[in-house]
């Protein structure tokens, strides 16, 4: 050998030098799951807002009423929204005081007969050049919508998506006697029920159009699932086979939902087609596996699975196939929901006898609090914005919905009045 | 980590295959033998190999031990003294001298999008909507309760002081610059009446948001830089991304091109700018902090 190394060692060497560099290589993969970590260090971005004061358009009183029930409605949603630092803003005042100022939403409401209109416009500032000019005609008990579109608007031109504004959350609500299906505006306006089964409805969730939602009804006995319209009416049934159907989830191409039964004597999930029909068995496990929730490219489902021994969150590809698990922190963690944005999922996990709500990479990694130390949080479910969670907590004594940021903050209580409400699920945005 | 590792079978064999296929010729040439095709050796031969396969095994097994040891403990360090920043370069432009820009447009412009929001469908085939356990719609004058907090509107302070010298890589804020120009914080664009401050600080806080920086990279005065550009229609899709200018480093480059793709689609283009689309260039900036 021409390296002075005799035969015998040459081969080690080389050898040892491959695998140093193998394992070089494999720390260099784990490296880069570890960026994926960092994604969300530069969030904490607020854009600073001025809103000034719609002004009613003709001086009449009623259009002064609408004007400030459209202002407070918008002011909220620009509010919930997480994105903005609002400044209440009045042209009056010097451009000095606003010197953060990046833009400015106006507008003015008018009465026409019956109907009124906003017209609402975004403009640069100080320069007054125009960002949006839109104009919103509408019946007056349909003034918060119209408030709901002029933020959706506004937030579409800053950010390049529409907000959430329009969005409704799906619930259960219990009132002593039965537990029924009921819809929210995503500000917890608007309240009404679908179902009056004089039963038990549990786990509801949105159709990818939002046009449906599935849910779990004991009507007829048997944990049976069934579809509703978002506007109401007469349920249809997806599977009432014999023992639990639950924990529905519809695929993101609106042609498949995953759920859970037990009808092969222990709970598995299921994928079948949209009206419930020729189920394929994708989990295969003498312990449970249930709660599926599809990734956004609808090539993955996360699901809960009681295989290590307690229930934690496994993901699998969507023929069932390449398992693996994502959560090892604590000895409960459930419920799961997979963020919209793709790069989360949401779950619930036991800490200290309570459920709290975290939040974990889909590549693994640091689990993320979201909730600590006030009351038992569970069900979280994303907005489609993926900025945003419903959950159900009892903080306040009996199980309320609550809104939150992706990063834990800004918890929100939306709903009141008597009553138990939790398993929110939000819809997705909605044309309407 | 690695124990478990080993134990799987898949693992386990891609070794065994790998040493099969990288070994064999080796011992060939170091030998000076030829190894039979079926692995057959005369004993000394076999002794050898088996020897030799022991000691890699081993050392393996090592090597890997340590690694996943120092990678345990590499996993647990903060993300280092890495600052990173979008942030301004000097690229030669010939329009960044101000053009005349248009006279301002009166508060509101006179075609308007106009939208008759529709009475919501009665539903068909009722079941009735059980009155009682629904709380009724609250009006909106109803005041929220416990921790519903109204919006927070901020009265305007007065005037801030000065931003202090902000050290140049450190730039990228949504903040108004002293004295904004065409290219803000390291994006510039093709049409010089574009001059949409409110716009340039949206985009740039979006790319910001969706750029996942890279590790391993290396330490240098300069900083690595890399030119994405590309073109916004007037809807806010993004088309057209390309690397202008490479910063040597092609897995940077590809974070760059991938945070161009993941802000796809960027803010509307305002409406009182009047061309149809937006060429734009993003520099990315990566810089050491010392």
């Amino acid at each position: 050998m021409g390296f002075g190394v005799s035969g015998r060692w040459a081969v080690p060497l080389l050898c040892l030098i491959t695998m140093a560099l193998f394992a070089l290589w494999t720390s260099q993969c784990a490296a880069q799951t570890e960026v994926s970590l960092t994604i969300r260090e530069s969030r904490d971005f607020t854009i600073p807002l001025g809103v000034e004061d719609l002004r009613p358009a003709n001086g009449l009183p009623a259009e002064a009423k609408v004007a400030g029930s459209i202002q407070r409605v918008l002011e909220n949603d620009l509010d919930l929204s997480g994105l903005f630092d609002l400044y209440e803003f009045s042209a009056s005042r010097p451009e000095t005081s606003y010197a953060d100022l990046r833009a400015v939403a106006r507008g003015r409401v008018g009465q026409k007969g019956t109907s009124f209109y906003l017209e609402g416009w975004l403009e640069e500032y100080p320069n007054g050049r125009s960002i949006f000019v839109k104009k919103w005609t509408f019946k007056e008990n349909l003034s918060r919508k119209a408030a709901h579109k002029f933020a959706d608007d506004i937030v579409l031109f800053l950010t390049g998506e529409s907000g959430i504004a329009q969005t409704k959350i799906a619930y259960v609500f219990n009132d002593g006697e039965s537990q029924e299906l009921c819809v929210m505006d995503y500000d917890g306006y608007g309240r009404r029920a679908l179902t009056a089964h004089k039963s038990i409805c549990i786990s509801p969730a949105w159709s990818h159009d939002g046009e449906a939602i599935a849910y779990t009804g004991y009507w007829k006995g048997n944990p049976d699932l069934f579809g509703i319209k978002r506007t109401g009416g007469k349920s249809w049934p997806i599977s009432t086979r014999e023992g639990i159907n639950s924990a529905p989830a519809f695929s993101p191409d609106g042609k498949h939902i995953a759920f859970t039964m037990t009808k092969d004597g222990n709970a598995e999930v299921y994928v079948a087609n949209m009206d419930g029909s020729r189920p394929r068995r994708l989990t295969t496990n003498r312990a449970i596996d249930s709660s599926p929730t599809w990734s956004p490219s609808g090539d993955q489902i996360a699901f809960t699975s009681g295989r290590s021994g307690t229930p934690q969150i496994y993901i699998m590809d969507a023929d069932g196939t390449n398992v693996r698990r994502l959560t090892y922190d604590g000895n409960l963690n459930d419920s799961p929901d997979w963020s919209p944005r793709g790069d989360r999922i949401a779950y619930v996990t036991r800490r200290e006898g309570r459920m709290e709500i975290a939040a974990v990479s889909v590549f693994g990694g640091i689990e993320q609090l979201l909730t600590w130390g006030t009351g038992s949080n569970e069900n979280p479910r994303w907005a489609p914005d993926g900025r945003h969670l419903c959950f159900s907590s009892n903080r306040t004594g009996r199980r309320e919905i609550f809104l939150m940021n992706d990063d834990g903050s800004g918890h929100r209580l939306i709903t009141s009045g008597p009553g138990e409400k939790f398993c929110p699920s939000w819809s997705p945005r909605l044309d309407q | 980590m690695c124990v478990r590792a080993l134990e799987r079978p898949g693992v386990m064999n891609n070794a065994i295959a790998f040493l099969n296929r990288h070994l064999t010729p080796f011992l060939k040439s170091v030998l000076g033998k030829d190894v039979p095709p079926d692995g057959s050796f005369k004993s000394d031969d076999v002794f050898q190999q088996y020897v030799v396969l022991s000691v890699v095994i081993h050392i393996f097994v090592i090597v890997v031990l340590s690694v996943s040891y120092s990678r345990t403990i590499k996993a647990e360090i903060p993300a280092g003294p890495f600052e990173v920043s979008l942030m301004e370069i000097e690229k030669p432009k010939p329009a960044t001298t101000q053009k005349k820009q248009p006279p301002k447009p009166k508060p509101k412009p006179p075609e308007q999008e106009k939208v008759v929001i529709p009475e919501p469908k009665k539903q068909e085939d009722a079941v009735k909507i059980k009155p009682k356990p629904v709380p009724e719609e609250k009006k909106p004058e109803e005041k929220p309760k416990e921790e519903e907090k109204k919006p927070e509107v901020k009265q305007p302070e007065p005037v801030k002081t000065p931003p202090e010298e902000a050290e140049p890589d450190s730039v990228f804020s949504p903040k108004p610059e002293p004295n904004p120009k065409p290219s803000v914080g390291g994006i510039q664009i093709d049409s010089p009446n574009f001059n949409f401050d409110y716009y340039l600080a949206m985009l740039q806080m979006k790319i910001q948001q969706n750029w996942n920086v890279p590790n391993g990279l290396p330490a240098s005065e300069q900083g690595v830089i890399a030119t994405v550009k590309f073109t916004i229609r007037r809807d806010g899709s993004i088309v057209r991304v390309g690397v202008e200018e490479s910063s040597g480093l092609r897995f940077f480059d590809q974070s760059a091109v991938r945070a161009v793709m993941n802000s796809n689609p960027a803010p509307p283009l305002p409406r009182a700018y009047d061309e149809d689309q937006l060429g734009v260039h993003v520099n990315f900036v990566f810089k050491e902090e010392f």
